[in-house]
């Protein structure tokens, strides 16, 4: 957090990103002649060549992340946050149904009366802690360094499509909060990057943010 | 333009406003058919199992289901932000299909960051007041 200002898109934060600026742009990557048709004189805004993202400022295009690397990103960031609540999960959840009556099968009575106070206290526990973690993971870690560990892992992260950088624990909140709500209200969101021409979800959206691969 | 690039473009352009409008359709369907007024037929919220108070969310299939039998003040009493929410994401779909028909390029929605975070307070506010008494009426 208060380390010296080693940003996206300067050196040290990633030896193989060759980020100063080429003194010329990346050509722009027309469809090879000879296709038949011919591309018009000048593309319309917001077009972009297929399979890349042009981002914003002098930094060049980059290849999006596949569908399937976010999925299995965002499956590896879940199951992290399982472990991390796991065991004051489970204790509780033993704690506090030890002495319930499992007779009836066809409900769980708790005696509300003799509730173990350690099982609840667990329980908060493990709830604030798997908050804590998303919120650090998915948002802080997201927005600074680009990458939850999940994406970490996969080899992907999120920048700015205005400004190729990273865009910030503030962003990366936001980011978080949005995927949780959308992803929860609409399954759609997770499937958007399918049919999106900037493969972006709604989260992605709100925040202009874009997955890319890291080179 | 041949005709034929153009019917493809067509199919592709609408592809998305489809999609929505069949998302929309599935969901509000399943809730008709699967009524949400009988307790844990979509399962149990754990805030509300844990708590007993109602969240920000609480009541929101209700009032879809509500909305389907074209009880709107039921649906209100159920979740105010669902109708408003449902009120909104239906007037942004045929707005979009218009644009999307004369040839405009451009999402369903646009929201900023700002604007995202004034939502979120708002789902915030909501979810305090529906719990405090002066708010109940809001409560499911």
């Amino acid at each position: 957090m208060t380390q010296p200002p080693v940003g996206p898109g300067q050196p040290g934060d990633d030896p193989s990103a060759s980020y100063p600026p080429p003194p010329s742009y990346p050509p722009p990557s027309y469809p090879p002649p000879g296709t038949g048709t011919p591309p018009p004189a000048s593309y319309p805004p917001g077009y972009h060549p297929p399979g890349q993202v042009p981002l914003g400022g002098t930094a060049p295009a980059r290849p999006y992340a596949g569908w399937w690397s976010r999925v299995g990103a965002a499956l590896l960031d879940g199951l992290m946050s399982l472990l991390v609540v796991l065991v004051p999960l489970v204790v509780g959840l033993i704690l506090l149904f030890q002495n319930s009556d499992w007779s009836d099968s066809e409900e769980i009575r708790i005696e509300w009366g003799a509730v173990n106070t350690v099982g609840v206290v667990l329980l908060v526990l493990a709830g604030i802690l798997g908050l804590c973690f998303v919120i650090w993971n998915k948002g802080i870690r997201t927005g600074t360094k680009g990458q939850s560990l999940g994406k970490s892992i996969v080899g992907i992260e999120v920048v700015g499509v205005d400004t190729g950088q990273y865009i910030g624990a503030g962003f990366g909140v936001l980011r978080m909060i949005l995927d949780s709500i959308f992803g929860n209200a609409c399954f759609l969101n997770y499937l958007w990057p399918l049919l999106d021409s900037k493969h972006q979800t709604w989260h992605d959206m709100v925040v202009k943010s874009v997955v890319v691969r890291k080179s | 333009m041949t005709g034929t690039a153009e019917s493809l473009a067509f199919a592709t352009r609408f592809r998305a406003p489809a999609l929505v409008a069949l998302g929309g359709a599935a969901a509000f369907t399943a809730l008709r058919v699967r009524d949400p007024h009988i307790e844990g037929s979509w399962g149990l919220c754990p805030f509300l199992w844990l708590t007993g108070r109602p969240c920000p969310g609480c009541g929101g299939l209700r009032a879809v289901n509500d909305l389907t039998h074209g009880d709107v003040a039921a649906a209100v009493s159920s979740n105010v932000l669902v109708v408003v929410l449902v009120a909104v994401l239906a007037v942004a779909w045929i707005v979009w299909v218009v644009r999307t028909a004369r040839g405009v390029d451009a999402p369903m929605i646009r929201i900023g960051a700002r604007t995202s975070w004034v939502l979120v307070g708002v789902v915030v506010v909501f979810g305090v007041v529906r719990n405090l008494p002066f708010g109940a009426w809001l409560a499911p």
